[in-house]
């Protein structure tokens, strides 16, 4: 593994002298630095570049059976072209999955962009820096709770039986709702959970821009006559916009991937739910497809469907940061 | 003159600021968001201390119905496998982190440095499965065909021990906060580079890598994602994974499919008491720690989200 590194590190590292001599003597320089490197290069290499030819599966016909990867790899059953891609694509699934991807990204931006920047704004207009800081604390803890954990807590609220939600519609003399098996709430339910767990966080990035604000814009306001929510409308938000549309962009390119976690684990998919059309996306979708039904190649092929188009939302992203704020591109 | 003079006198009897009943309305806004956010936790702790007849007979309550400790006395039972289970997220999470830390600091190190000439090809072997991976099939062949971590240990360790995000956030705190010239003099004064690393670099990097290595023991904690991929002997799973399983089992249970298949059981269930004591028992660690790193992760976000 060793010498693999070094040979490429050279090629980079060596370009501006030239020759095998000029590359020997980089690596040399830099021996002690590629050596404290290695640990962690080896772990991104074997965890992120070795799977990478197993790309090659999305065009086979594969069985995760066997045991030298590798040469099945590259002597499968059979070729079978685009197949793979062909019997998703044309699926309803792929609409499907596909959709809810798209749909649930765009509304978690939007409601999550005002979501934060109300609860930041709101934040700095507190009397009390204390309560701040207090506030801030508890808002922020749902984010460090697994889905497993959020699962049990939703779990709490929504049991058809004893849980919170249809005890309250039973009080009021209602009909109890069966939650787990009527998809329509989902997109709401779902909604809400993002916004329950992400705000705390999400929020603190806003919160950090504003006090960044320089104090004597606010005050010169106030002398010439502008009420706070003045200010708020014209000085906070327009200084705000900068941090809005870049966090945003940044939103949009991972706009193909979705949290796993949060659609089938936090909506009991596990045990075969009765969601599917609500709460599939492109990830529950390959793991359905990959693990539980075993069928590798055709999951390869909608992960690499997903990566490709992953890949170019962030670089166009990318590119639109560059263009409007160069400091927050990310390369 | 006149004019500035009377919009001065309006507004120097107060502060710059919102009025008494905003500022009120605001505190109630956020006391409700508070709410919201702490309520369903100590729900679940509620019906951990309910007794499970009760539970069926009343519903779920924030204050028990009939207090009971049956819950905990199930989990921490043999059955319950919580202690098991408790003992392989807890090695995970400290080998995991130490691990992690150490991992991701000697990586960030060189990556500080400007005399180190393959920087700029490692910052690219760095970023590169930030934008495009193989997906997860390739992914967990190479897991179980090559690397053999099929019900490992090693499997819920050795995946999560690099993060290119905290590499990046470890390289601009060095940057940042030790400079070029205590570096040099320590060379001069006949310093090794593993000993400029561990004497200077790593004592100096505290707050960094007290970040980082709140966000790792986190994610070490709360990962059942790897479980879910690679473990099925029961005797490595994790507290997340346990508590995954159990859920799935009941879900199971209560599904369509399972009812016209006829399928009683699918294993020992716990009661849902003993379920939810699990589920606090596994949030417990978390709520202490939490406050303590509190300060730590707020100057941590902000300087990830500033590139270096």
């Amino acid at each position: 593994m060793n010498g693999e590194y070094s040979v490429k590190a050279g090629k980079a590292g060596g370009k501006s002298r030239g020759g095998i001599k000029g590359l020997g003597r980089t690596l040399y320089s830099d021996r002690m630095f590629l050596l404290m490197i290695l640990p962690g290069a080896s772990a991104l290499f074997i965890f992120n570049y070795l799977p990478l030819p197993g790309i090659l599966m999305a065009f086979q016909t594969m069985s995760l059976r066997g045991s030298n990867f590798f040469y099945n790899l590259f002597n499968p059953i059979k070729w079978v072209g685009l197949q793979n891609f062909h019997g998703y694509f044309m699926s309803p699934n792929f609409w499907q999955t596909t959709r809810n991807t798209l749909g649930y990204n765009l509304v978690f931006l939007t409601v999550g962009l005002a979501a934060n920047v109300f609860v930041a704004v709101a934040a700095n207009e507190l009397w009390s820096k204390k309560a701040v800081k207090l506030y801030q604390t508890i808002l922020i803890f749902p984010a460090f709770l697994s889905w497993v954990i959020v699962s049990y807590l939703l779990f709490s609220l929504l049991n058809p039986d004893y849980g919170v939600f249809n005890n309250a519609l039973r009080s009021m003399g209602l009909d109890p709702v069966s939650w787990y098996s009527t998809s329509a709430v989902w997109p709401v339910l779902i909604t809400a959970l993002t916004i329950w767990k992400g705000t705390g966080l999400g929020s603190i990035y806003y919160f950090a821009a504003i006090s960044g604000i320089d104090q004597e814009i606010y005050e010169s306001a106030r002398i010439d006559g502008a009420s706070r929510f003045d200010q708020i409308r014209h000085i906070t938000l327009p200084l705000l916009s900068p941090t809005m549309i870049t966090l945003t962009i940044l939103g949009l390119g991972g706009i193909i991937r979705t949290d796993f976690g949060l659609f089938y684990v936090a909506t009991l998919q596990m045990g075969y739910g009765a969601l599917y059309d609500t709460v599939s996306t492109i990830d529950t979708y390959t793991y359905s497809m990959a693990i539980t039904l075993g069928r590798p190649s055709i999951g390869t092929a909608i992960g690499l469907y997903q990566s490709v188009v992953g890949l170019f939302t962030i670089i166009a992203a990318n590119a639109v940061i560059r263009k409007i704020d160069k400091d927050s591109a990310m390369f | 003159m006149n004019n500035t003079l009377f919009i001065q006198k309006k507004h120097s009897v107060s502060e710059n600021r919102v009025s008494g009943l905003t500022n009120l309305l605001l505190n109630m806004f956020f006391i409700a968001c508070a709410v919201l956010c702490i309520y369903p936790i100590l729900l679940v702790v509620g019906i951990s201390f309910t007794d499970n007849d009760a539970l069926r007979q009343y519903g779920y309550k924030i204050i028990p119905s009939v207090f009971s400790t049956d819950g905990y006395a199930y989990a921490f039972s043999a059955a319950g496998s919580i202690l098991r289970s408790y003992g392989i997220t807890i090695f995970n999470t400290v080998a995991g982190t130490v691990i992690h830390v150490l991992v991701c600091a000697l990586f960030a190190y060189p990556m500080a440095r400007p005399e180190f000439k393959s920087r700029k090809f490692f910052m690219g072997f760095l970023l590169i499965p930030m934008l495009f991976n193989g997906g997860m099939v390739p992914w967990y062949v190479i897991c179980t065909q090559v690397l053999g971590l099929r019900n490992t240990i090693w499997a819920m360790i050795l995946p999560m021990v690099i993060s290119p995000w905290n590499v990046i956030v470890l390289k601009t705190f060095i940057n940042r906060n030790i400079p070029d010239s205590l570096i040099e003099s320590a060379r001069l004064e006949g310093c090794s580079e593993f000993r400029v690393f561990w004497n200077i670099v790593l004592p100096l990097s505290k707050a960094g890598l007290a970040t980082i290595a709140f966000f790792s023991a986190l994610a070490y904690w709360n990962d059942y994602w790897h479980s879910l991929m690679l473990i099925t002997d029961e005797s490595l799973y994790s507290l997340q994974y346990l508590l995954y399983n159990i859920m799935a089992k009941t879900q199971f249970l209560s599904s369509l499919a399972a009812r016209t298949a006829g399928i009683q059981s699918v294993g020992v269930i716990p009661a849902e008491t003993a379920r939810m004591a699990m589920c606090v028992l596994s949030i417990g660690p978390i709520v202490i720690v939490y406050p303590y790193f509190q300060r730590f992760f707020v100057k941590g976000i902000m300087v990830g989200s500033i590139k270096g």
